[in-house]
């Protein structure tokens, strides 16, 4: 009797602080302080079938959301994919991991989803830097055994070249597919002639996003190809996770639109502070050269400075554009979009590259930045907080100074395109079938000179691709269309360098679009991409 | 060695006869004369309270302080095996059941044991990340290395409440061969 009283009463109690930490969650989430938006939708709790009342939620949330789609019948392994045009992809994802400066984040960071406890961060380490700097040297090698693995899994690098197919520096381009396909996927072109919904089910996309390896930490992962002339930017916690072979040359000559007839203005030498004079004297303008001098002068910026907050052993000048943006190119080098927050939720991006700027209505991934002076003012501080002014430094990057480093921008051409005429067409006699076809599939079955037109091949708008349609993952929403000129010399491809060559980017568009080309056709496209 | 348990310690006196039904230890008296050894309802409860309490908070995503420690700690014991949500799971699954185990008394050579190995878990983020516990390792332990330390309390409770009734009845097993007497049921 005496038992089964302390029993009842035990299970009362256990019932009161059950359903009473979860009524708490349900008040605490949406607050300020919680990582979890008002949105969250836990994947046990089925959707309502109420329609969600506009006096219900917080004033300052947006309109009220459609009802999530209703699973599908059948062996779904993944959830439904959300309804083309709604707002509500919470299905299937889950919050933020809760970490802290260091820590490792998951791969697969499309997954998840949260807001952050504030906008902004502070350049204290959650340690002494002599324990940060152990903790990295622990943590490094297993990280870099966990990236390689997981890169090897999405990727077959074999390292095998397109035969006689270089960048315009000589550099060997890479064949492809690579992009590893899922069991029970025979072909890259088999993978195109599947429903997006079967896709998305059977979880068989190979072109989910790449995260950066450490995103608590981000900033940028140098090539060591770079990082073997500047060792000074060896990085303490992680390296490129990219194979040489698969990124752009370096490093990569120079073209001027004011000096075609020079060809590459460097001759094969990186433009450095202490060599820009040199090779730039009574090429450019005055104001041409200081703009050139700022583009090559380091900033410090977060996680490459001075301070305790670095990532480097030895303190760290900065960063500088050209750091990256090698000679006005890109060396491949990986960063994270500095246009969201909470970090996690920044879009891992690859150098892009600023040959051809020039004619470019819009600049950035995601920000729509519509002047190159405008640009260069946001990119001193890469990780666009201001909170970490007072530790690194206030910007010094003023509007005059931006302007001239416009100047220079503005100036940096393509490389040459020898098979292409003055409207950017294969001039017969030049050309090789293959190329010709995948001239006609460009402009045709294909359909993308639809985003990729005029002399950039690019239509400077942002397009919403909807990829989360062929996974359950964050949408990553609209992205700006990628200019093709020169587009051979600039892998890895799509914002964060998901599809290593030509051949990944061609069966990503041939998927994603639904345009059902054969591997014939696919090659025809690369072919002719090699062109532009 | 002097045998003589104190009036807190459910430890079993080796020399303290068994009774012929499943006696329970607060009534075991001592042939010395000594207070009969107490069960301590209290300190087990408390720590099932605790143990459900910080294990239920972790089913919810950003309840729990401890969510990015354990976090860590579950995912490198895996090896990465483990997305982050999950491993909180799973630890919020073990931490309940320890904690019901303690509230209900039931299973207690199972819940001793899973307590033991949560209890040499709460220790690995020592091993696994120092910097994290010790400004200065190891005797200036930052807040989280305050609460790892801490848990030697935990482990003296624990190991008070659960050893008696999880392996009391081996112990009672084993004197009553040294004496000569009938095991207890």
């Amino acid at each position: 009797m005496k038992e089964s009283l302390a029993r009842l009463l035990g299970t009362v109690f256990v019932i009161i602080l059950s359903v009473g930490i979860t009524l708490t969650y349900e008040r605490y989430k949406g607050t300020g302080l919680s990582r979890v938006p008002e949105k969250h939708l836990p994947r046990e709790v089925p959707p309502s079938k109420e329609p969600i009342r506009s006096e219900d939620r917080n004033s300052a949330a947006p309109a009220p959301v459609p009802d999530p789609p209703a699973p599908t019948a059948g062996p779904a392994e993944s959830p439904p994919a959300p309804a083309s045009g709604g707002s509500d992809h919470l299905e299937g994802l889950t919050i933020y991991p809760m970490v802290t400066k260091g820590m490792r984040t998951p791969f697969d960071l499309w997954h998840y989803y949260g807001r952050g406890v504030s906008s902004f961060t502070s350049p204290d380490l959650p340690m002494r830097f002599e324990q940060w700097l152990d903790f990295h040297k622990r943590q490094k090698p297993e990280l870099m055994k966990d990236v390689t693995a997981y890169m090897n899994g999405r990727y077959h690098f074999t390292g095998e070249a397109i035969p006689g197919a270089v960048m315009s520096g000589g550099k060997a381009i890479m064949k492809g597919p690579v992009a590893t396909l899922a069991p029970g996927v025979a072909t890259h072109e088999g993978l195109a002639q599947l429903s997006p919904e079967e896709i998305r089910t059977k979880d068989l996309f190979p072109y989910k996003p790449l995260a950066h390896p450490i995103q608590t930490v981000a900033h940028m992962v140098f090539p060591q190809s770079w990082i073997k002339v500047h060792p000074d930017h060896e990085r303490i916690d992680v390296d490129m996770d990219i194979p040489e072979a698969y990124l752009p040359e370096f490093p990569p000559p120079m073209f001027l639109t004011t000096h075609k007839e020079l060809g590459d203005v460097t001759n094969g030498r990186e433009v450095t502070l202490d060599n820009y004079y040199e090779i730039f004297d009574g090429l450019l303008t005055p104001e041409q050269m200081e703009g050139l001098k700022e583009l090559l002068r380091p900033s410090a910026t977060t996680w490459f400075n001075h301070t305790n907050h670095r990532i480097t052993e030895k303190p760290s000048k900065g960063v500088a554009c050209f750091d990256c943006h090698v000679n006005g190119h890109s060396n491949g080098a990986f960063e994270l979009g500095p246009d969201s927050r909470p970090n996690m939720a920044r879009l891992r991006v690859d150098t892009p590259t600023m040959r051809g700027n020039y004619n470019l209505m819009q600049l950035s991934s995601k920000r729509s930045i519509r002047s190159m002076d405008h640009f260069a003012e946001v990119e001193e501080y890469f990780d666009g907080d201001p909170g970490m002014q007072q530790a690194i430094g206030p910007r010094a990057v003023k509007r005059e100074v931006t302007n001239r480093m416009g100047d220079l921008n503005s100036i940096l051409d393509y490389p040459p395109a020898p098979k292409l005429n003055p409207l950017l067409r294969l001039i017969p006699g030049k050309a090789t079938e293959a190329e010709l076809r995948g001239e006609a599939l460009f402009h045709g079955k294909a359909g993308c000179v639809q985003c990729h037109s005029g002399p950039a091949f690019v239509d400077d708008y942002m397009h919403d691709l909807q990829v989360e349609r062929f996974y359950v993952g964050r949408p990553e929403g609209p992205i700006k269309t990628f200019p093709l000129r020169g587009i051979k010399d600039s892998p890895p491809y799509l914002h964060d360098g998901r599809c290593p060559t030509l051949h990944d980017v061609v069966n990503f568009f041939n998927v994603v679009l639904e345009l059902k080309l054969t591997q014939a056709e696919e090659n025809d496209l690369v072919s002719y991409l090699l062109c532009l | 060695m002097d045998q003589t348990p104190t009036s807190q310690s459910t430890a079993v006196d080796p020399a303290t006869p068994s009774g012929p039904e499943k006696q329970p230890l607060q009534n075991a008296a001592t042939s010395s004369g000594d207070p009969p050894m107490q069960d301590p309802v209290l300190l087990r409860l408390a720590l099932g309270y605790v143990y459900f309490h910080f294990g239920f908070l972790k089913f919810f995503p950003d309840l729990s302080p401890a969510e990015w420690l354990a976090e860590q700690t579950v995912m490198k014991l895996l090896h990465q095996g483990l997305n982050p949500e999950h491993s909180l799971h799973l630890l919020a699954v073990f931490e309940c059941a320890i904690g019901l185990g303690l509230i209900f008394k039931v299973f207690p050579r199972i819940i001793s044991v899973m307590f033991f190995l949560h209890m040499a878990g709460t220790y690995l983020p020592a091993i696994y990340m120092p910097e994290m516990l010790f400004k200065i390792a190891p005797f200036a332990p930052t807040l989280e290395g305050q609460y790892i330390i801490k848990n030697f309390v935990f482990l003296a409770a624990g190991w008070t409440v659960l050893v008696p009734h999880a392996f009391g009845n081996a112990q009672r097993r084993r004197t009553s061969r040294e004496t000569s007497q009938p095991p207890p049921p």
